[in-house]
């Protein structure tokens, strides 16, 4: 069931099918944007391309602020790692796709 | 001594940090060498599955041919990580075998060396295992032949002393993919499930994957059950140092089930 998802949701991607939750679709093409950027996922980095990307604020912010008491939350995104590589990746995968 | 390649994926060099630290732990007192890939990059994860299943395998398949360097086996902690990894291995021509932690530290050899180690034998904890929806299935990909009710997880806490709770959701979705997109679903699974851990009599969750342990523990109101990484119970149970610096990036504190159960 699960795959029949994926395949479908891939199907749709590829097809430029508008999301019915434009929310969901909005976060993994930023996500795959901070994977692209930075090789490896920043997670601040994250929320802020998903804010920029959905327009809103981000949310949860007193959920934040306890997280970074906790020391969870890094506030440094550390070195890129691979990018020239993971810019090729991606950019080979978008070529056999036409 | 058994030398493995680790893919600790971005959590663990993250907001999961205790789990990498814990895993470390673990791993060096078992003797077993983790040899980080060098250069790894993120899996893909589910992001990458959903949008374009050429790019999640490509992303995830990059990470396996680097690992094909530092050994034969490659070990993920992360369960996303794990079965991503597990579906490009099966979708290319790598020699890699891919691991979960819980397969390095679960076969009867390994098992029977923690029990030896056990220093604070954690009989008075009461605990529920929690595999979520990735590291098991589906079963094509992960190769459990008990993927309804793993067992895994529940034979290492058995070995550390402590008492494994039945219960009916160590497989349920807690929702953690959807967390910063849908927050209201996510509070509602995983709300769920940490009632149905107290209903089973369970004073904490463990887990294996840093995205059920983060989305279980982070949206706790005031229920207060403690989620912890199986390696952190490990660590603890070996009188491990350091094991006790890790609670602190609890949400919930589980330093206080942790004496109780010590001293019963």
């Amino acid at each position: 069931m699960a795959g029949v998802i994926g395949a479908l949701k891939q199907r749709a991607t590829a097809a430029r099918v508008r999301a019915g939750d434009r929310q969901i679709a909005a976060f993994h093409q930023a996500f795959l944007e901070s994977v692209k950027a930075r090789g490896r996922i920043y997670e601040l980095g994250l929320i802020a391309r998903y804010a920029l990307k959905t327009r809103r604020p981000p949310g949860g912010l007193r959920l934040g602020a306890r997280m970074a008491r906790k020391g969870k939350l890094q506030f440094s995104p550390g070195k890129k790692t691979a990018t020239r590589e993971i810019r090729q990746l991606f950019k080979l995968v978008k070529g056999r796709a036409r | 001594m058994r030398a493995v390649s680790y893919y600790p994926g971005c959590s663990l060099h993250g907001m999961a940090w205790e789990y990498d630290a814990s895993t470390q732990a673990v791993c060096r007192a078992l003797d077993i060498e983790l040899r980080e890939v060098a250069d790894w990059t993120c899996c893909g994860a589910s992001s990458g599955y959903s949008l374009d299943r050429s790019l999640g395998l490509a992303l995830a398949a990059r990470n396996l041919a680097l690992a094909g360097a530092t050994g034969d086996e490659l070990v993920a902690p992360c369960a996303a990580c794990y079965q991503r990894l597990r579906i490009a291995r099966k979708a290319s021509a790598s020699g890699v075998t891919v691991l979960h932690l819980l397969d390095l530290l679960g076969d009867a050899g390994t098992l029977a060396r923690i029990r030896q180690s056990v220093q604070r034998p954690l009989g008075g904890l009461k605990a529920v295992c929690y595999y979520g929806c990735l590291l098991v299935r589906p079963p094509d990909v992960t190769g459990v032949a008990e993927y309804e009710d793993p067992q895994s997880m529940d034979r290492m806490m058995e070995a550390i002393g402590a008492e494994v709770r039945p219960w009916s959701f160590k497989t349920d979705c807690c929702g953690a993919g959807l967390a910063i997109a849908r927050p209201g679903v996510v509070r509602r699974l995983s709300g769920r499930l940490v009632a149905m851990a107290r209903e089973a009599g369970a004073d904490c969750i463990v887990t294996a994957c840093p995205m059920c342990q983060a989305n279980l523990d982070i949206r706790q109101e005031a229920q207060g059950l403690p989620v912890m990484y199986f390696t952190e119970l490990l660590a603890w149970a070996m009188g491990l140092e350091g094991a006790g610096a890790w609670w602190s990036r609890h949400m919930v504190d589980p330093a206080p089930m942790l004496a109780k159960a010590e001293a019963s």
